[in-house]
């Protein structure tokens, strides 16, 4: 029974008519066709995004694996990079969600605390116990597409296959991406991957077909601390800005967002972060830069030195030819 | 006692996990994009050169036009052959259709080479029925009073072509600087080395080509040009290397360093140009090595964001 036939019961079950999912395009000449068609311009929505606060994330992964269980993406083998209890690695077109764990544990030669009776309650002090020095601290990120607003992969894309939706997210069509990479090469922060099975690109839709029926995306759904919070970047802004103020008044001073706002080199994200160490130790660029920024200058020097060549051809030839 | 926050020391990027990890995602362009480089500007090198030659000096350079185009096309459908095969779904080339981007030098690569393309094919068919070989054909053709028609369609064609072919030698460099991989990204004098490199490589062609035909005049004309080519090449490549010498330094080892510059500075420019100063007597030479030396050069560039081998 394949996939289609399990989804097909299913749907039976619960007393839903069959999906209505277009029909791949068969034949010799429709698969030639079928890209050029366009559908209707849905009506443009409010924008909406994700702010993740990582400093409520635990590192639990069941952003990681709702994501996996709702866009149907294939298992992938595990691997450790030695340094870290990470064992996805990286975004891959098959991991559209990657949870980070930095360990912070080899900084401080510190040995552990003293294990301590505690059967005696009464003289259980939490103030003491968090007083007592630590070996360390885990910072933990779930990552995932940054939605640029000018997103560098959409500029780049020949096939018009990456698109901005009416929510004002950054998606790949599936069926019209022919695996150029041109997105791949563009993208900053090393999101895109190209699936070796389909030899198409892949990255978060943002859950674009649960966003269709007023659904929030599946990573959000299932962040049990709500480090993943979805909704209109308008409002989830404004939570981020108390957020930081509120983490600040209680000392924890380093706390600061990420993406939240446009840069002189890059746009603002639709997925921003509230980050506690620099975006260095996130794997994250410190100043991303839009690659489009350069576009009319290389293309400016690139003319220049085809019109040096051309003039010098020219002069020579009609030396010649004179 | 301390607190968490200033029991451990404050995290840096350097004791990240993460640590000395390249945040961006390589795409698969490697060794046979290289090649699709390459091959690209020898197509329009090739016949930017002749078009040019037929406007500037038709005495010299139109009999060598015939050859040249069929030519330049046929290395266009080894480039275009190696640029389908670069993708990951081939079945889907002509999705690269469906928009017209500037924003994307791959889309507006595109669509300047199916241009280019097309009135080249157009000029080339022309070209062919020049060659004595078919020398019946084209009495036919005169016979039936079409001859005169189709050699202005070709002429047409080929005028018409000069720029679709500017703007496919135009976006290969951009293509690559305008990205953010390691090295391309700061590879902001590509596109002026690649497009003038490509006319280099054009005269190199065709000085072969005229030695073949006979057109000791076009061979002079073009001895000159590839002196001043070759001087500006080797400006352009200085203004490129100040741009990309961190990741070129990261990336190759002094063996293979070494082994470039020997290649590109010495095989591809020195050596040429001292050879081109003396004179016609050896002017078979610069050619074969200046088309090597370029190929080392886009090997180079292309392979610069990847690992250093062995890592």
């Amino acid at each position: 029974m394949s996939i289609k036939d399990v989804a097909r019961k299913q749907l039976e079950v619960i007393g839903l008519p069959p999906a209505t999912a277009p029909e791949r395009p068969h034949g010799l000449i429709e698969p030639i066709l079928y890209p050029f068609r366009r559908g209707e311009m849905p009506e443009v929505q409010p924008p909406v995004g994700f702010f993740t606060d990582t400093s409520v994330c635990i590192g639990c992964k069941a952003c990681q694996v709702a994501c996996k269980e709702w866009n149907l993406l294939q298992a992938a083998e595990t691997g450790l990079s030695g340094k870290s209890y990470d064992n996805t690695l990286a975004l891959s077109a098959e991991e559209w969600r990657h949870v980070k764990f930095i360990e912070l544990f080899d900084e401080m030669p510190l040995p552990p605390p003293p294990l301590k009776p505690t059967a005696n309650f009464d003289d259980f002090d939490i103030k003491k116990l968090l007083d007592e020095p630590k070996v360390g601290h885990w910072l933990m990120m779930s990552d995932s597409c940054k939605h640029c607003v000018s997103a560098p992969c959409q500029l780049a894309c020949p096939t018009g296959a990456i698109v901005h939706t009416e929510f004002a997210n950054v998606l790949i069509q599936p069926d019209i991406c022919n695996g150029c990479s041109s997105c791949i090469a563009s993208c900053p922060f090393g999101v895109i991957t190209r699936s070796a099975a389909d030899g198409h690109s892949y990255k978060c839709t943002m859950c674009y077909d649960r966003l269709h029926d007023g659904l929030e995306p599946a990573c959000a759904r299932a962040c049990p601390t709500w480090a993943i919070n979805f909704g209109p970047i308008d409002a989830i802004k404004q939570q981020a800005e108390a957020r930081v103020k509120q983490l600040q008044d209680r000392g924890v001073s380093q706390a600061y967002l990420y993406g939240d706002a446009a840069t002189d080199q890059y746009s603002a994200l639709h997925n921003f972060y509230l980050l506690l160490a620099e975006p260095g130790v996130y794997g994250l660029p410190d100043q991303a830069a839009n690659p489009h920024n350069h576009l009319a200058g290389d293309y400016l020097r690139a003319a220049l030195g085809l019109l040096l060549a051309l003039a010098v051809l020219v002069a020579a030839f009609a030396l010649v030819g004179g | 006692m301390q607190s968490v926050h200033q029991a451990t020391r404050k995290p840096t990027p350097a004791s990240s996990p993460y640590a000395g990890q390249t945040i961006t995602k390589l795409p698969n362009w490697s060794g046979l994009t290289a090649w699709d480089i390459w091959f690209n500007n020898l197509s329009i090198g090739v016949f930017l050169v002749a078009a040019a030659g037929a406007l500037v000096a038709p005495a010299h350079f139109a009999p060598l036009t015939k050859y040249a185009y069929p030519l330049a096309l046929l290395l266009l459908v080894v480039d275009l052959a190696l640029l389908v095969g670069d993708l990951g779904d081939p079945a889907r080339f002509h999705h690269m259709l469906r928009v017209f981007k500037p924003s994307s030098p791959m889309s507006f690569g595109t669509w300047t080479l199916s241009a280019y393309g097309l009135l080249l094919g157009i000029a080339s068919v022309v070209a062919v029925l020049k060659w004595p070989l078919l020398a019946g054909v084209q009495a036919f053709l005169a016979s039936a009073g079409l001859w005169g028609l189709i050699e202005v369609l070709g002429a047409a064609a080929a005028v018409l072509a000069i720029l679709p072919a500017m703007g496919g030698i135009l976006y290969k460099g951009v293509l690559f600087s305008v990205t953010s991989q390691a090295g391309w990204k700061d590879a902001r004098w590509l596109g002026g080395y690649v497009t003038n490199s490509a006319v280099l490589l054009g005269c190199s062609v065709m000085v072969l080509l005229a030695l073949v035909f006979g057109q000791s005049a076009a061979v002079a004309a073009l001895r000159v040009a590839m002196l001043a080519l070759l001087v500006l090449d080797a400006i352009l490549l200085l203004l490129l290397y100040r741009g990309v010498a961190p990741a070129y330094r990261a990336r190759y080892d002094d063996n293979q360093r070494m082994f470039f510059w020997i290649i590109v500075l010495a095989g591809g420019l020195i050596a040429p140009f001292l050879l081109l100063l003396q004179g016609t007597l050896l002017i078979a030479v610069p050619p074969l090595l200046i088309l090597p030396a370029a190929l080392v050069v886009r090997y180079a560039l292309v392979l610069l964001p990847r690992p250093p081998s062995g890592k």
